[in-house]
Formats: structure tokens, C-alpha cells, sequence
């Protein structure tokens, strides 16, 4: 992506939407994240007496209602189809007419409550018609392309999956197709919910902690997992006439060391940061909050912290998974709404669970701390080495 | 809506296929020409269920890349192909490339397999979990070719490889690379089919034959004696705009610099078939017309870029100076690329 982008060009978000354990919509995150408030709690949604982590965070259940009253048909529709709805319905509420001209949505997992479903129900001979039913709604797209339906959009839907760099690939993907003149509006959304198999996988690796999330603590034992889905309305700068944030600029960066463990020095976190701040025009200096991937596990933020050292030693950092659990392919996204609450709220949202720390770095410890950052990166590292970072910053009309 | 013509444009460099009929590109090719049908092996069904033929692909090794000991077949398949891809552009990978690759079920065999054991037995295996992630063969291949840029995967229906291609051309276009791997790869299993089958996609007769495999293009900036791919920005079919309606107006998008003289569809015996040839007919009536996956079977994703090879094929050989290749998936996900 060209530095030599006009101003006219900048990408920016001009509505967001996002839903996540900490709350369905603005008011109720930005209380939670002024809070502090641990969104992680014992798992509803399938039972978990087999697995060693018990916990996850999980979306209100209001959200059933919520769905349902933007759209009847949402009653059937999967549990991340439902946050997709409510988050664009969200982010459209500051932006009516909007109209993409494509979609780029980051997921690990689709629907996959509902693969869950019908692979039970064909071991358990269900019939043809109920099996249709959750193959429908099971691929990763299809949470998105029922939302569509519903508005009534025909863009091309895109979809990106890049482990738990997804939300964030998503929305750097969309804002450079903004800057480099491809699209003129993009509709970004990352999203997952929380489900049976892949919480049995986390806990197969010995990933998940039976304990409180702790990122970047000495003790730290693991993650929480999450879910929740944020979307975001992408615009040039020339075509908006206000906007929440702008999309500085963003890297990408596979460290190629191993499937599930991050090199231990923190090369690939460090390559995406550098190529953040160099596409953004940054100088390490001016970031003013940093939100870690963080999720609490020995390696990731061991990796992450020497990383952050060598690119940003200065700039705060609060990872908020503590709060939220880890929402995988959704993270990124929440993460990046929560950047911007930060932006335009004046606070830092805290890395609560923290008791000491040997991470070297100026943690934002278990309370939000007061500060107007300008410029902001939010880092997401997933399986197979895939890192990003975004780099997002105040938007002020010139 | 855009709907705008095709502007994103790509050379194709090279090319490299692991199919039901063989991997080289003028042998396989000859047998799609002339219809031919591999050897079909059946899947056997699951719970009582009904067995899935389909037509199977020899699963090449790791290639002596002891990360991949472990694999699922997907990812051997990717990387053959991409190896096939290089080889035929004689192109070592740099500093400048991005992978991007497309799939549209993933490693299915382990999950299957994984989610089995959650269900028999409560937990599942740490060895096939992290495998089951959409962007595990991605991540051998950038660490086989020492890719350490860009690496993503696209995920959707059949159209999640024209995604691919669409996102090379933007990363090209951009500067942001100067080459980019692109590759398509599946792996089949029994539980595809049972979905397809629920889905009103498989099972009857003269329906869709299976397969798996990968396809591997090394693509660049357009210009160049090399195939021209010109890839339509796609649509999504719906309530409002029937697949028909959608694919006329992307066929009307491909034929605007011209008429193609061939097109290369994506039928394979599904019932989306009938609204694709309908919206030829339509638009491009008596204009000849190839359908790849009557003789590949139908790979999803990795069929999407056999089209585009076949098509490729075909411009190199001189019968035919432009094949339109429409894109048609089970999700009403549409696409189309020109080759030139």
C-alpha cells in the first residue's frame, strides 16, 4: 500500500457496531470497558464437565431479542449471524444508505454451531429437511450473506480466514481497497461464536486456562476464549463528511516458525508492527496505546512483549482479553472498536487480572487510564504464524 | 452496486495442477478436451448413510518438509501444486511475493475426525485441532517458500478462488508485490457429500461428481506475452437478483471489450447449471461452451481456478483469443474472469 495516498484517498470509518461480552452496543461497551468489567464466565452453550477451562466470554443473551427485532427471520438463524446483524445494524444507524460496494469479512469459524448441529443430528439420524437447515447456515459466509439478504445488498462478499488474525486482516483489507481507489465504500465485519469444537481444541492443546485470564502477567496460564462480531462502515475521507476514526495504515507478517507457537523472539509481531508504522508515516514515539493481541498463554505474550519492546518500548499497553475472552476471528475487530472508543473517549482501557508483570512494558493495569491517544496500533497474531497490526488514529476534518 | 467492468488485471506466469486425471498440465488437459471421466472411488457413507462416489486424488507426499509429517491431505495437495505453479513459470519466490490461498472446505478429514473424538469421547486430539484452521496449508506453503509478507486465506463457495485471484490483482496493483502465489486446494470427504446431498446440491442422477485436489497460478502485473486474467469484481445472488439475472449482468460485464469465443462454465451438474446456461444463452447465444467440471468433478474452489487454466489452455494453444469464465457457487456467490 502506497504512502503516496492523497488525503482524499485516507480511508475512515464512519460507523461502527459492535458486539461482544462486555455488551450489544456502544453505551453498554464503553461502561464495561470503563469498568473494567470481566466479561468471562461459565460456559452456557454446551457442556464443558470433559474439558480442563470451563469459562469463556460470552455475548448477552439479549442478543436473541435484539436479532429478532431487526429481523424475524434472525430466530433461525446461527448464533454468529445474529452478531453480525446487530453490529451492522449498528454501525448503519450513523450512516443510513450506506451501500457497499463489497464486503470483506474475517472469520475462523462461519457458522459452526450449526456444522456442530448437523454433524450430531446425521449421527442421530435426523431427517433430510431439519439437516438442511444447519448445512445452510453453516458455511464460514454465511452469517454475513444472510445479513445482506436481509438489507437487501448484492456486493461480493469476501471472506477472509486467517486464524485469529482475521478481524484485523479484514479490516486493513478493506480500508486499502478504500486507499487504493478499488472501492469507494467497503463494509468490514469480523465475527465468531463461541462453539463446541473449537473450545475442545483450545483445551486439547492445554491453551485454555481453568483459571482467570491474566494477559501479560508473571503467573499467566492461559486463555479464555470469546466471541462477538464488530463491523465497520469504510469511506474515503474526500466522500465523508464526519467520521469515528481514520485507517492510517496496516502490516501483515508470517513468522513461518510453527503451526500453533509464535517464534519466541517476536519476529513476526515485530515485522507487522514495523510495517504498521511505516505504511502509517509513524514514528514509534507517536503511538500513544497499544491494544496487545494478549491473551494470557506463556508463549503468545511472552513473544508479543519482546516485540513491542523492540518496535514501541514506550507506548502503553493493555491487552483486553482479560475482560472479553479471546473472540478469535472476531478479536481483531472488537479490539480495533475498542481502539477507537479509546480515541475519541479519552481513556485507555485496562488489562485487568493483573498482579506483576514481567513483560518489561507500561502495562495499563486493571483500571482504564485517562489519556487522549491520537495514534493507536491493535495487534492480532493467529495459528500458523499469521500477524497484523492496524494502525488507527483521530480523525479531524482539514 | 458496482457491477463494474473487469479492470482488475493479471498475468498469468504460471501454472501447476493436482487433479483426478494427473498433474500435467497438457495431459490433463487432453483428457478434459476430449470428456474423459477418471476412475471414480466411492466414499463410504457414514451412520447408515449413503455411500459418495467420487473421483479421488492420489495424495502426494510432503515433499520431504518435515513440518508437514502431520498434514491433512489438503495441505500435500497445496503444496504440489504451488510447486507445479513455480516450476512451470521457473520462478523462485522473493521478498515481493504474496500466497494467497482459496478453499471452500477446508480440512475437512480432520475436522471430521476431530470433532468425532469431542463427541465419542469428550476431547478431541492436539495433533489434528490446529490443522482443522482454514489457514494451515497457507502457513506450510509460506514457510516451505520462505513467504514472510502477505499470506491469507479466502473462504466461500466456488467463488472464494476468483476472491483469490481478485486479491492478488489488489495487492499487485497496489505495489504491494510484485508477484503473487495464488492456490486452490481441497480435500474430500464423506461429510461433504451428506452436506451437499441435504443441501439439494448432490445425490441425483447426472449430479455432481466430487473431487479434490489443487490448482496453483503464479500471477503478475498485466502486460506481457503471458495469459491476460481479467478478474469481475463479483456479485452476490439473492432475493432481490436471482443467480440467473446476476450471472447476465456479469456475462454482459466480461463480453464488454468483445465477445469471448469460448466459455469455460462452471456446471457440473448441480442446480445452479440451468440458471448458468440460461444466462449464456442469454447473453452470449452460440458462443461455444467448455464445462471442465463434467470431467474433473467438482472441487469447489480448486475448480474455479481449473477453469481458468483450462481457459489459459486454450488462448495459448491460438483456438480461441478470448474465454470468458463464469463463476457460479451454492452460496449465490458470483464471479467471472476473462482470459485472454
Amino acid at each position: 500500500m502506497s504512502r503516496e495516498t492523497t488525503v482524499q484517498r485516507v480511508p475512515v470509518i464512519t460507523g461502527m457496531g459492535c458486539v461482544s461480552p462486555l455488551g450489544c452496543d456502544t453505551a453498554a461497551t464503553l461502561q464495561a470497558l470503563r469498568n473494567g468489567t470481566d466479561g468471562v464466565s461459565g460456559v452456557r452453550l454446551f457442556p464443558v464437565d470433559a474439558f480442563q477451562a470451563r469459562t469463556a466470554g460470552q455475548v448477552p443473551d439479549a442478543i436473541h431479542g435484539l436479532a429478532a427485532a431487526i429481523c424475524p427471520e434472525a430466530v433461525a438463524w446461527s448464533r454468529a449471524a445474529k452478531f453480525v446483524l446487530v453490529a451492522v445494524t449498528e454501525a448503519l444507524a450513523a450512516r443510513p444508505g450506506f451501500c457497499p460496494d463489497v464486503i470483506i469479512a474475517g472469520t475462523t469459524s462461519g457458522g459452526m454451531d450449526f456444522g456442530e448441529r448437523f454433524f450430531r443430528g446425521i449421527r442421530d439420524g435426523m431427517a433430510g429437511g431439519e439437516a438442511r437447515r444447519w448445512v445452510l447456515g453453516y458455511p464460514p459466509q454465511q452469517p454475513v450473506l444472510d445479513v445482506i439478504g436481509h438489507l437487501g445488498w448484492h456486493a461480493p462478499v469476501r471472506v477472509i480466514s486467517n486464524a485469529c488474525a482475521s478481524g484485523t486482516n479484514a479490516l486493513a483489507w478493506a480500508s486499502g481497497l478504500v486507499r487504493s481507489g478499488s472501492a469507494e465504500r467497503v463494509l468490514a465485519v469480523g465475527f465468531d461464536a463461541l462453539c463446541e469444537l473449537v473450545f475442545a481444541g483450545f483445551d486439547s492443546l492445554r491453551a485454555s486456562t481453568p483459571e482467570l485470564c491474566r494477559p501479560f502477567d508473571t503467573g499467566r496460564s492461559g486463555l479464555s476464549l470469546g466471541e462477538g462480531a464488530a463491523a465497520f462502515l469504510i469511506e474515503s475521507a474526500g466522500s465523508a463528511s464526519a467520521a469515528l476514526a481514520a485507517v492510517a495504515g496496516s502490516g501483515f507478517a508470517n513468522d513461518n516458525h510453527h503451526l500453533t507457537q509464535p517464534e519466541p523472539g517476536g519476529t513476526g509481531p515485530r515485522l507487522s508492527m514495523q510495517r504498521a508504522l511505516a505504511d502509517a508515516g509513524w514514528a514509534a514515539e507517536e503511538v500513544g496505546y497499544i491494544n496487545a493481541h494478549g491473551t494470557g498463554t506463556p508463549f503468545n505474550d511472552a513473544s508479543e512483549a519482546a516485540a513491542i519492546r523492540a518496535v514501541c518500548p514506550s507506548a502503553p499497553v493493555s491487552s483486553t482479553k482479560g475482560m472479553t475472552g479471546h473472540a478469535l476471528g472476531a478479536a481483531g475487530a472488537i479490539e480495533a472498536a475498542y481502539c477507537i472508543h479509546a480515541i475519541r473517549e479519552g481513556f485507555l482501557p485496562p488489562n485487568i487480572h493483573l498482579r506483576t508483570s514481567d513483560s518489561g512494558l507500561d502495562i495499563v493495569a486493571n483500571s482504564p487510564r485517562p489519556a487522549p491517544p491520537r495514534r493507536v496500533l491493535s495487534n492480532s497474531f493467529g495459528f500458523g504464524g499469521a500477524n497484523a497490526t492496524i494502525a488507527l488514529e483521530a480523525w479531524e476534518p482539514s | 452496486m458496482i457491477t463494474k467492468p473487469p479492470t482488475a488485471g493479471l498475468s498469468l506466469l504460471g501454472s501447476g495442477w493436482i487433479t483426478a486425471h494427473g498433474s500435467g498440465l497438457e495431459s490433463v488437459w487432453e483428457k478434459v478436451r476430449a470428456g474423459g471421466r477418471p476412475e471414480p472411488g466411492i466414499l463410504p457413507g457414514l451412520y447408515g448413510r449413503a455411500d459418495a462416489p467420487y473421483f479421488p486424488v492420489p495424495v502426494p507426499g510432503d515433499g520431504g518438509f518435515a513440518r508437514m509429517r502431520r498434514s491433512s491431505a489438503i495441505s500435500c495437495f497445496a503444496l504440489a501444486a504451488a510447486t507445479a505453479a513455480l516450476e512451470d513459470a521457473g520462478f523462485t519466490p522473493t521478498g515481493r511475493t504474496a500466497l494467497i490461498l482459496a478453499s471452500t472446505n477446508g480440512a475437512v478429514i480432520y475436522t471430521r475426525k476431530f470433532f468425532t473424538d469431542v463427541v465419542d469421547r469428550g476431547t478431541g486430539s492436539p495433533i489434528f485441532f490446529p490443522e482443522t484452521v482454514y489457514n494451515a496449508p497457507a502457513s506450510h506453503l509460506a514457510a516451505r517458500f520462505g513467504i514472510d509478507t502477505t499470506a491469507l486465506t479466502f473462504v466461500g463457495d466456488a467463488s472464494a478462488g476468483t476472491d483469490a485471484l481478485a486479491a492478488a490483482a489488489e495487492l499487485i496493483g497496489s505495489g504491494a508485490a510484485d508477484h503473487c502465489l495464488v492456490v486452490a486446494a481441497e480435500e474430500a470427504d464423506w461429510l461433504v457429500y451428506e452436506a451437499a446431498r441435504s443441501w439439494g446440491c448432490a445425490g441425483g442422477q447426472g449430479g455432481p461428481v466430487f473431487s479434490e485436489g489443487a490448482v496453483a497460478l503464479l500471477v503478475g502485473a498485466p502486460g506481457g506475452n503471458a495469459p491476460q486474467l481479467s478478474i469481475h469484481p463479483g456479485l452476490t445472488a439473492g432475493r432481490s437478483l436471482p443467480v440467473r439475472e446476476g450471472l447476465v449482468r456479469i456475462l454482459r460485464d466480461l463480453a464488454t471489450g468483445g465477445p469471448p469465443d469460448l466459455l469455460m462454465l462452471s456446471a457440473s451438474g448441480s442446480r445452479i447449471d440451468r440458471a448458468e446456461a440460461a444466462a449464456a444463452e442469454f447473453v452470449l447465444p452460440g458462443i461455444p461452451r467448455m464445462a471442465p467440471k463434467r470431467s474433473l468433478g467438482e472441487a469447489f474452489a480448486v475448480s474455479t481456478l481449473a477453469q481458468v487454466v483450462c481457459a489459459a489452455l486454450v488462448a495459448r494453444d491460438g483456438s480461441s483469443k478470448c474465454v470468458a469464465v463464469p463463476v457460479a457457487g451454492w452460496s449465490g456467490q458470483l464471479g467471472g474472469i476473462t482470459v485472454k
